[in-house]
């Protein structure tokens, strides 16, 4: 038995649009699951199910063996963090951290030394005695994470919630809640739509498109043995080659190698410079091919180049429906 | 430069005792797209506001093709501005808003000079099926396209562009950044794109502006701002993940870290001080002396970044993808010394 099961989850909406279209995932204890997708594809859906914000159509869900498809939010011991930071206005940054944790009867000392610690590991030490509206977006977005992971609830459920941050602490933030994730053991369902963050904090990826479940696996399974062409070109910066014909032939970036034998010919379209690489765009009679090559190598559009493909790397899909040729 | 579409000289702007902008000096090339790169609050907005004639600065002076520009109204300018947030009219139908800025009061424009415009733009901008559509329709990416169309369709002199692919979903980003460069040089016409993200800035751009606090911290072409930056600041704005910096003091004819690891030999006096940056990639995994402990693997996809603690320092490192290595484990980090930049002092 594992520790959160959701079995055969629908929404269907009073429209008629099927959000989530039967979803079956086990979570285990202390596990870090990344449910990755575009707009539309209903991570955010089964996010609320679980947190109980929505009702199933069919379908439940259990936690610890118990099935909680119908209890309250506050039943179910969840710790939430969502893309808009929901702070009280009125109270204090320490006060808002604190919430959670007099909510659920903590001595004053126990709440103190709570919030002191989780406020220093967010870089949020001088921020306490201000009050949300002082505080810029970032610090906002800071607060309303360190309100969620004061506390060690069953599971933590977050909802983009890097989404409104600059890139630069986007990443320190993903640290952040990878480490305190790790320390805490906490089960985590995470929603995004940045493959590179789902990659980055994710023990498994939960791929989804237009309600399906397309694949679970861990960062390596679905990047390198993607069970079909939308997982292939949606996770990878930038996604995975095709080349259309009798099998699509797909083929990533840093697997196209420029070689004067190479089988493939192409224009150069655009050269792309990325600090530690560059990615080559190469317009070829199968189509746009772009490759990973070394800072030193120098392609200007409009030269003639060829490159082959790593055999071994090579994964094949059915033309019609997309799915992995194996 | 000789001859520059757009020349800003010491341009200042405060709000109150806000210093937005601190003595600007820049140039932008005439078919040349030039990102102006900084964090929120750096005074992006404000430049850009200041250069299109929405804020007129408290000093210095803005020259476009030789004529000063200074006073003149935003029409009289003649420059596209768009914005992170799709300002489209949402009942109206992709035409309607495409042609919008073609009927403004002052424009000459024909109907058949229109009809061509639309279609050119449109055909531009692959969004010829939905020009019937009305905007509320359009998916973020297609609201996107048009906003932009709508801009090249005057076929202004300079276009400014805030932010414009910051609320579109990752992938979207990646296609359109591309898109954006070659329409750009399609059209000839000087860009002046203005974003936070570095990928974003070290793709795209023919020079990056580093802006700072309202003060160009450099300016330079995406490789020279990447390999030689001016200061760990912008060294640090480049890159992901960031640039390692540690303190380093020259014993014994080599540079070493306050932990007391021994870097490579320095071209400095003995007892000089200085903050080395050395970019995640150019650390070698093996081949050092000193030990380091794995703290943390990041799976990228096309490779692993490695945390590591380096007698006590933060070290990032690039493994590759095939790599075995674990939290716990130990590498033995060198680096090459023509890599690493030298910043003196303490």
């Amino acid at each position: 038995m594992s520790f959160i099961e959701l079995d055969n989850l629908r929404m269907v909406y009073p429209d008629g649009t099927e959000a989530v279209k039967g979803s079956t995932i086990a979570i285990e204890e202390g596990e870090f699951v990344v449910l990755l997708g575009p707009s539309g594809c209903g991570k955010t859906t089964t996010l609320r199910m679980i947190a109980g914000l929505e009702v199933p159509t069919a379908g439940t869900v259990k936690m610890a063996g118990r099935d909680v498809t119908r209890l309250s939010p506050s039943r179910r011991d969840v710790g939430f963090v969502f893309q808009f930071y929901a702070l009280y206005p009125h109270l204090s940054v320490r006060e808002n951290i604190a919430f959670p944790l007099r909510a659920a009867g903590e001595s004053d000392a126990a709440v103190r030394e709570a919030v002191d610690r989780v406020s220093q590991r967010l870089g949020l030490g001088e921020q306490l005695s201000r009050f949300p509206p002082q505080l810029s977006g970032g610090d906002q977005q800071r607060v309303s994470l360190a309100r969620a992971m004061v506390r060690r609830p069953a599971v933590y459920l977050m909802d983009e919630p890097l989404g409104t941050l600059d890139s630069d602490q986007r990443l320190a933030m993903r640290e952040f809640i990878r480490e305190q994730q790790q320390e805490l053991k906490v089960a985590t369902i995470y929603v995004t739509h940045d493959q590179e963050e789902a990659m980055s904090l994710a023990d498994r990826i939960v791929v989804m498109d237009r309600g399906d479940i397309c694949q679970v696996g861990t960062p390596t399974q679905i990047y390198d043995d993607p069970a079909n062409r939308f997982v292939a070109e949606f996770v990878g910066s930038p996604g995975m080659n095709f080349m259309a014909g009798p099998e699509v032939v797909g083929i990533r970036p840093e697997h196209i190698i420029p070689a004067d034998a190479g089988q493939v010919e192409g224009t150069v379209a655009m050269n792309e410079y990325m600090g530690s690489h560059r990615f080559v765009h190469l317009d070829t009679s199968a189509g746009r091919l772009v490759f990973r090559a070394a800072t030193g190598f120098h392609a200007e559009p409009g030269a003639k180049l060829k490159v082959e493909l790593e055999e071994e790397h090579v994964c094949r899909f059915n033309p019609e429906n997309g799915d992995r040729i194996r | 430069m000789s001859n520059p579409a757009i020349a800003l000289r010491g341009v200042t702007k405060s709000f109150g005792s806000v210093r937005a902008l601190q003595g600007v000096d820049m140039e932008v090339g005439s078919d040349e797209l030039v990102v102006v790169l900084g964090p929120t609050g750096a005074g992006k907005t404000t430049l850009l506001r200041t250069i299109v004639g929405l804020e007129t600065p408290d000093a210095g002076s803005i020259v476009m093709a030789g004529t000063d520009i200074t006073c003149l109204s935003p029409p009289a300018r003649d420059m596209a501005l768009v914005f992170q947030n799709f300002s489209l009219y949402p009942e109206w139908t992709v035409r309607r808003n495409l042609e919008f800025p073609l009927r403004a009061p002052g424009r000459t424009e024909t109907r058949s000079d229109i009809e061509e415009r639309i279609k050119w733009a449109a055909d531009m901008l692959g969004i010829t099926h939905l020009l019937n559509r009305r905007a509320v329709q359009l998916s973020g990416g297609e609201m996107q396209r048009v906003t932009i169309g709508r801009a090249i369709v005057r076929r202004p002199k300079l276009f400014l562009l805030d932010e414009p692919l910051t609320n579109l979903d990752a992938k979207l980003r990646e296609r359109l950044r591309v898109e954006l460069a070659v329409l750009r040089r399609k059209l000839g016409t000087p860009m002046i794109f203005v974003t936070h993200d570095q990928a974003e800035a070290l793709s795209m751009a023919d020079r990056i502006v580093v802006l700072s606090e309202g003060a160009v911290l450099q300016t330079g072409t995406p490789e020279d701002v990447y390999r030689r930056p001016a200061s760990p600041t912008v060294a640090l704005q480049l890159g992901q993940p960031a640039i390692n910096i540690l303190d380093a003091t020259v014993k014994d004819g080599k540079w070493l870290t306050s932990a007391g690891v021994s870097l490579f030999p320095a071209d400095a006096a003995e007892g000089e001080q200085a903050r080395i940056g050395i970019r995640p990639e150019d650390v070698a995994l093996s081949d050092g002396d000193s030990p380091a402990t794995v703290k943390v693997v990041e799976n990228m996809g096309a490779e692993k970044i490695i945390l590591a603690d380096w007698q006590g320092d933060d070290i990032h490192a690039v493994a590759p993808k095939s790599t075995s290595l674990k939290p716990g484990d130990t590498i033995h980090p060198a680096i090459c010394p023509e890599t690493a930049v030298i910043w003196p002092g303490p």
